[in-house]
């Protein structure tokens, strides 16, 4: 389904004169339904995968298949359609701040031409899964910091995505709501979504047992099934 | 094929109410940005539709000055009125002239009577010398050097019919008026261009505000699959609706300054300020919203467009 075939990405010369190689011929594969955790240290390239397989940015070479697509060649109307097909989860949650929870909400659907009979359905459906049917209306300077997160894969979840790349979700989050928002991505994997997480939170990768790949210098230093945290 | 246009229809539709219904909360709910923005684009509206009243005042005072400076061609008192009339004809065929009154001597005698008909002493001079008056043509032109072009074809050809031409006489004045309307007009577009530099800064530094503020706003909207057009049009709405509300706020704003305006600029110039403004109230609102929601929109464009590349 998704398939990184040996993506380098350089960027130019900044503040140091020297250029940075954040991604060195990284190649893998994802299959369908899969739950994969890409760990590695902080500035080790997870964040720019994601970005990449988004459209975000180009890589500097290879290329990356989103379905048996190029999504580094897709015009901006293509790259629209794949991002509708993945959920994207942040650190720092990326609501609209002049939008209450329902509105963050509704707007991954209102993008998509959805009726407003679909939202009105299918919304408050999506916020008693996450359970926050009772903060609809908030906007999100007035909830925690978990509630924000439990939005920001409310708005992942709305449009039924094929893929979901959740990027240090549990980073600001204490043990209880990291907790939950865990058992939520479990959940949607269950039923059939595929999940990536980047992540660089140790026991989070040691407790849910799945596929780590592990990103040391810009380059794969593994990738197992059922891994271990082994930085 | 039918139900597929159909379809394609009723989404647009639907997205042009979601882009009207995402720009108005945007604009309400975003109140310190947009109550900012809205000051500045009504500063901009002020400026211009100050320079667009000035501009209107400014012609109309020129225009009266400008009237105020004519030259006028005695004749002999034997000259024939056919001859005058010919005479007449030929200036106008010849030179771009505005307009050129006759006055017989009849009429020149009338209008003295009625001038000083109630000074018994000159009534009575009068009565004993006739009818001292000669025929006159009284010429108006635009360009002062008209005037000479005329004085000196007339003392060329026509030096036997001419009594008196009062241009020599008077051809600083006429100069020096032309000079200073000229001089009011060339201030006007220096004002004009100082001013209109003054209001470019302001919207160019409000824009720069704006797309900081938008910068991960719109990033976050790409994210969850928004098509540029999306993005976009609910900004633009935004952006109009901001120029509408600036509009109004200047147009108000000029409406209360207008009670303050005296009700004449000058007696001898015969302008009435207040009258002139409450003409020009309607295109005055007209001029001010096509401003504020051009500025709100090609705002919103600019800003936005540089996230979206």
């Amino acid at each position: 389904m998704i398939f990184f075939n040996n993506v380098t990405k350089t960027y130019p010369p900044y503040l140091t004169k020297k250029e940075k190689t954040v991604l060195d011929n990284v190649s893998f594969k994802i299959e369908k339904g899969e739950f994969v955790c890409i760990v590695g240290r902080s500035g080790a390239g997870k964040t720019t995968l994601f970005r990449i397989l988004l459209g975000e940015e180009k890589p500097t070479s290879g290329s990356v298949f989103f379905d048996g697509k190029d999504v580094c060649k897709a015009s901006s109307t293509e790259a629209c359609k794949v991002r509708r097909r993945i959920g994207m989860i942040f650190q720092d949650y990326k609501l609209l701040p002049s939008k209450t929870v329902y509105e963050n909400i509704a707007y991954a659907m209102e993008v998509t031409g959805a009726s407003d009979e679909e939202i009105e359905r299918h919304v408050p459906e999506v916020l008693e899964t996450v359970g926050l049917l009772e903060e609809a209306m908030h906007f999100p300077h007035q909830i925690s910091g978990g509630e924000k997160q439990r939005t920001a894969i409310a708005r992942a979840l709305i449009h039924e995505p094929d893929v979901i790349l959740a990027d240090e979700p549990t980073g600001d989050l204490d043990p209880y709501n990291t907790r939950d928002v865990l058992d939520l991505l479990l959940n949607l994997n269950k039923e059939g979504s595929t999940i990536i997480l980047a992540t660089h939170d140790k026991e989070v990768v040691n407790n849910l047992k799945k596929r780590v790949i592990t990103i040391k210098d810009g380059k794969i230093a593994s990738d197992s099934q059922q891994g271990k945290y082994i930085l | 094929m039918q139900k597929e246009i159909k379809k394609g229809a009723r989404k647009n539709m639907v997205s042009l109410k979601r882009a009207f219904r995402l720009g108005w909360k945007n604009f309400y709910r975003e109140s310190g940005l947009s109550f900012v923005s809205v000051f500045v684009v009504m500063i901009v509206i002020v400026i211009a539709s100050s320079l667009f009243l000035i501009r209107g005042v400014a012609e109309v005072i020129i225009k009266e000055v400008e009237e105020k400076a004519d030259v006028t061609i005695d004749f002999q008192l034997a000259v024939p009125e056919e001859r005058i009339l010919e005479v007449r004809e030929e200036i106008k065929e010849e030179f771009e002239v505005n307009g050129i009154e006759y006055t017989s001597r009849e009429d020149a005698k009338t209008a003295f009577i009625q001038r000083f008909g109630d000074r018994g002493a000159v009534m009575e001079s009068l009565e004993e010398v006739g009818n001292p008056f000669p025929a006159s043509l009284n010429i108006k032109a635009d360009d002062p050097y008209i005037y000479r072009q005329i004085a000196d074809f007339l003392e060329e050809n026509y030096s036997d019919l001419v009594y008196n031409i009062d241009f020599y006489h008077r051809e600083d004045v006429i100069a020096g008026i032309f000079n200073i309307t000229e001089n009011i007009r060339k201030g006007g577009i220096i004002v004009g261009i100082v001013l209109g530099i003054v209001a470019i800064l302001l919207v160019y530094n409000t824009i720069k505000l704006a797309i900081y503020g938008l910068r991960e706003e719109i990033r976050v909207m790409r994210l969850v699959g928004s098509s540029n057009l999306f993005i976009q049009s609910s900004f633009i709405v935004q952006g109009a609706i901001l120029g509408c509300v600036a509009a109004v706020t200047s147009f108000l704003l000029v409406f209360f300054l207008g009670f303050f305006i005296p009700q004449t600029y000058n007696v001898t110039l015969e302008i009435n300020l207040r009258e002139y403004f409450s003409e020009m109230l309607l295109m005055v609102f007209l001029f001010q919203l096509a401003i504020g929601v051009l500025l709100g929109v090609v705002s919103s464009l600019i800003a936005t467009c540089k996230y979206l590349k």
